[in-house]
């Protein structure tokens, strides 16, 4: 993880340590937003990257484990950046081969922010890493869990930012 | 004097739950808390190679209004970015005070009637046994029972372990833990 520092993850939708803008919120569960992921861009990854996951976490919600909104492997190497809705259900905006692992909603795709109303603001990671595998063989429905070990034990750099939504009590 | 009336008024709000709370124990006779857990326990997917059978486990002392309860075993440790949930038992009637041995068996032949497996994060809805990485530090696995004020969490067929934890955290009116710890040595 030599160049690791200059590995870099940005939105132009989102800008870190700021609250996410209400479009980006989930469309169930009592949310009501247009549940679209936002646009990722990352430069300066690792010479020897073969592939590259995202994902985006809440370390906050009260499940016991967090809460895991997407979920997306084996986006090819010379890829950069995933755009505007992306993380449609299908697949059909991705980059071709990158697949979306099952989110903590049970959906293949982007499940946007949806935090219990009243709650403090929680904290969205988004992550993305450099993996040292081009694909990672997941068997069909794996868990974010399991794919979150397939791409710890297979990383060599990531680069996060963090941003915060909240709901505001009814 | 205002201060003092606003910290009685505080203690006694607070002392039935906390009284409930401190009655509720959750014991295995299988695994005693901060001591290994017996290789039997261990699952037998991912390269690991136990009897992948769930221990036995009892409680007691469940607060008053208590309308079923749930079971669940996650290890913290587990580098994942989100730990890893190995058994999620919901709806076990609240006149069950025990899981018997292979409880988790998924046949689901083993649970009290009516009560059902989450699908956990190795992909299936049963007790799915530790399986730490070789040569980690001794993982950590908390076992939890919940006390919750439904008789029944209505949840999807294929609900996520996370899902039926934000609903079980939602419900639940007492909880009861001990942690265990396991390991795998590396192979030479």
């Amino acid at each position: 993880m030599t160049d690791n520092s200059a590995f870099t993850l940005a939105s132009p939708d989102i800008r870190a340590d700021a609250p996410i803008d209400a479009q980006f919120e989930f469309d169930g569960f009592g949310c009501s937003g247009e549940n679209k992921s936002p646009a990722l861009k990352w430069s300066g990854a690792p010479k020897d990257t073969k592939s590259f996951a995202v994902t985006v976490y809440d370390p906050d919600a009260p499940t016991g484990s967090g809460w895991w909104h997407w979920f997306v492997v084996n986006i090819p190497r010379e890829v950069n950046e995933l755009k505007d809705n992306a993380g449609a259900e299908g697949g059909a905006n991705l980059p071709k081969g990158a697949v979306q692992v099952r989110n903590d909603y049970g959906s293949a795709a982007w499940g946007g922010v949806c935090p219990p109303e009243g709650d403090p603001p929680h904290r969205y990671v988004f992550t993305v890493f450099a993996l040292k595998t081009d694909k990672l063989e997941l068997p069909p429905g794996a868990s974010p869990a399991l794919a979150g070990f397939m791409v710890n034990a297979n990383a060599i750099g990531k680069s996060s930012f963090t941003a915060k939504y909240g709901r505001s009590k009814k | 004097m205002r201060i003092r009336t606003l910290l009685a008024i505080t203690a006694f709000a607070g002392l039935a739950p906390w009284a409930q709370a401190a009655g509720f124990t959750l014991t295995s006779p299988d695994i005693k808390p901060n001591s290994m857990i017996d290789k039997k326990f261990e699952a037998n997917v991912f390269g690991c190679s136990g009897e992948n059978k769930s221990p036995a486990l009892k409680w007691s002392g469940a607060p008053k209004g208590t309308k079923s309860f749930a079971v669940t075993v996650y290890d913290p440790d587990a580098p994942t970015g989100s730990g890893f949930w190995h058994w999620f038992v919901i709806n076990i009637p609240a006149n069950v005070d025990e899981l018997k041995p292979d409880a988790g068996n998924a046949s689901n032949a083993n649970l009290p009637p009516g009560a059902k497996q989450v699908r956990i994060d190795y992909g299936f809805a049963a007790w799915g046994g530790p399986c730490p990485p070789e040569g980690d530090k001794p993982h950590r696995y908390i076992f939890t029972v919940y006390a919750l004020k439904t008789d029944k969490l209505d949840l999807p067929a294929d609900a996520t372990a996370a899902v039926a934890g934000f609903m079980t955290n939602a419900n639940q009116i007492g909880k009861a833990s001990f942690t265990a710890k396991y390991g795998r040595p590396k192979q030479k």
